[in-house]
């Protein structure tokens, strides 16, 4: 029993949980901007900056705006930060074996969509015109990329015939499994706000996002949280479509290399494109995002 | 493919960030924190009345002489007072305004001091050497060396003492008719 | 917790995010701040980033004499910045201002009216010494050694 709880709290603590997720995370973000600086030529942060930002963030004086309730504002980035938490505890990544259960890639998915209920509640509540429409768009864009992924997820589900993430991971690859990866990783983008997608961040127009208003030891957590929703969001994307192999430590290679390769083409994709306005981009994700799912759910139900 | 091309071409080349220690090079005319010395400066105030932001003014050594004194967080960096200086005292040469947080870095206060004249003892601030020579263009002989420390009054006497000297006694010391 | 304390201290030096205001400059010195984020200077190398709210920064740029019209904005600004926070004077005119001293719009030199770090000489000074200034702010900010961080540790 203690044994258990011992278990129960390495996992939680430290892998797959937030010590571990929270280092991982700030590597992944601190590549990407090294590497987006060296794509515009200049030289970039230095080492592990993103984690020298929240330790800096831990040590200042909170200011909270009038009329902004107290609880709600220190609530949200912890309740984004348990979020992440909890979905990073259910992934089978290498380091973690976990049982699989009927549905828990429906959990996943409800527990990704977390924080971003999270970052747009911190925007409406925040007594800032410029935090209120950056709510606004999240909450369009969420709308916009949520179509395309979670049909890739219904479709592949389909064809394999279950919800459980074991089942998920040993099917065979096929038409629905490319157009599920197309789906997933053009979603990507949009979950971590960069360009094209990075339109609740847009800094010449809104100033400077959902969390404009937020600032010290809470801005800290949701930097947290955003680190671990990036290990969350790759893991993911690790399990449902990237095969496993029997040797441990080739595994953990493997999946490092897939980390640092997504990462590597998001910050590609980031470097090279403007930023779209929040029309276009929802065309974008319902036109194509609509026509790859509907092709993909075709293609489970007849196949 | 332009942004393609132009990203890779990045990637390869490498960052072309200067190190914080790495200055970009000063072109000739670049104008930074200006330099007096003392030794050359007359007092003529010339600096003074072009400074457009009154960075430099002139104030009272107790008696003993007057002070130029240089503020350089109110300097627009113009450069006409090195352009005005009628005895090249103020230069330009290239150097850095500081990065201080210590506001009385920026404080320059040189001293001109008085010295008694050679003929009545008033005070005045003789003319440097080193403007004597310029204007002349070569070493001062004796007489303007003596003629140095004298003030307006004395010199006049003492010249026109010379003028007087080369009628009454021609072929004498200075010179004959 | 001396550990926790100095890791605060290298991270404060590490990221110094920094709030720019123009309470009333020509714009010379707001264009000589445009490169330090340009790949040539980069003020990222120093883990400097430009925040958009005052909420998010450090450090307070100011370039500018203190003009009426700016006057309560700029303090606003400054209330807003939670602790510990420094604030950087750039060019001569937040010094004395320059041309622009005596004029019935223009208040007085920056220090009389919040509280700065490091002065920035030049008209207008060239990017590298603005990094230079931000960087030692930075340092102040590590060391404890801000004019905020002074008072408080008096008042405790």
């Amino acid at each position: 029993m203690l044994m258990e709880f011992w278990q129960y709290a390495f996992e939680m603590l430290v892998w797959p949980g937030i010590i571990g997720a929270a280092a991982l995370g700030f590597f992944y973000l601190w590549i990407a901007r090294k590497l987006i600086a060296r794509l515009q030529g200049r030289k970039g942060p230095p080492f592990y900056q993103p984690f020298f930002d929240f330790v800096k963030l831990l040590g200042k004086d909170t200011v909270i705006s009038q009329g902004v309730s107290p609880a709600l504002f220190y609530m949200l980035p912890f309740l984004s930060l348990l979020a992440t938490g909890f979905g990073l505890m259910i992934v089978p990544v290498p380091g973690h074996t976990v049982g699989s259960f009927p549905g828990d890639i429906v959990l996943l998915l409800y527990l990704l969509e977390v924080p971003v209920i999270c970052d747009v509640m911190a925007g409406y509540v925040s007594k800032s015109i410029y935090g209120q429409v950056s709510a606004m768009r999240e909450a369009v864009m969420s709308l916009a990329y949520n179509l395309p992924l979670l049909a890739a997820v219904i479709a592949l589900a389909q064809s394999v015939g279950s919800f459980r993430i074991s089942d998920l991971q040993a099917a065979p690859y096929g038409l629905v499994t490319g157009l599920a990866v197309i789906a997933f990783f053009v979603a990507i983008p949009a979950r971590l706000k960069s360009n094209p997608f990075s339109i609740p961040n847009a800094e010449q127009e809104i100033v400077a996002g959902a969390h404009i208003e937020y600032n010290s030891a809470p801005l800290a957590i949701f930097e947290l949280s955003h680190a671990m929703e990036v290990v969350l969001l790759f893991d993911t994307f690790f399990v449902l479509f990237v095969p496993r192999l029997s040797n441990p430590i080739a595994n953990a290679v493997l999946y490092l290399a897939v980390g640092l390769g997504l990462i590597a083409l998001v910050t590609l994709v980031a470097a090279t494109t403007a930023r779209l306005t929040v029309k276009r981009a929802f065309r974008f994700y319902w036109l194509w995002g609509g026509l790859a799912a509907t092709a993909a759910m075709v293609v489970a139900v007849i196949g | 493919m332009g942004i393609l091309d132009i990203v890779w071409r990045n990637f390869a080349h490498g960052s072309r960030t200067r190190r914080l220690k790495d200055m970009p090079p000063r072109p000739p005319p670049f104008r930074g924190l200006i330099e007096q010395d003392v030794s050359l400066c007359t007092g003529c105030r010339a600096c003074a009345y072009v400074c457009a932001p009154n960075a430099i003014s002139f104030g009272d050594a107790h008696e003993a002489g007057i002070t130029w004194n240089f503020f350089a967080g109110q300097c627009s960096f113009c450069g006409l007072c090195v352009q005005y200086c009628p005895t090249h005292a103020i230069t330009n040469n290239g150097k850095l305004p500081p990065v201080t947080g210590d506001q009385s870095k920026l404080r320059v206060t040189h001293e001109i001091l008085y010295h008694p004249c050679a003929g009545c003892g008033r005070p005045i601030i003789p003319i440097p050497e080193a403007a004597l020579e310029q204007v002349y263009g070569a070493s001062l002989t004796d007489l303007e060396t003596e003629q140095r420390m004298l003030c307006d009054d004395c010199r006049r006497k003492a010249a026109s003492g010379h003028i007087r000297d080369a009628f009454l006694h021609p072929g004498g010391k200075h010179g004959g008719a | 917790m001396n550990l926790f304390a100095r890791l605060l201290a290298i991270s404060r030096r590490k990221s110094p995010w920094i709030y720019t205001v123009n309470s009333g400059s020509c714009n010379g010195c707001d264009i000589e701040i445009g490169p330090c984020v340009s790949p040539r200077y980069d003020g990222e190398q120093l883990g400097m980033l430009r925040q958009g709210s005052p909420k998010h920064a450090d450090i307070l740029v100011v370039t500018g004499t203190m003009t009426r019209r700016s006057r309560e904005a700029v303090m606003s600004i400054y209330a807003q910045m939670p602790g510990p926070k420094a604030v950087v004077a750039i060019g001569s005119c937040p010094a004395s201002g320059n041309v622009f001293a005596g004029s019935p719009v223009v208040d007085g030199p920056l220090d009389s009216f919040i509280p700065v770090d490091v002065w920035v000489s030049g008209c207008p000074p060239r990017p590298q010494l603005i990094l230079e200034g931000v960087a030692q702010a930075a340092q102040l900010l590590a060391d404890g050694k801000t004019a905020y961080q002074k008072k408080k540790a008096q008042s405790c």
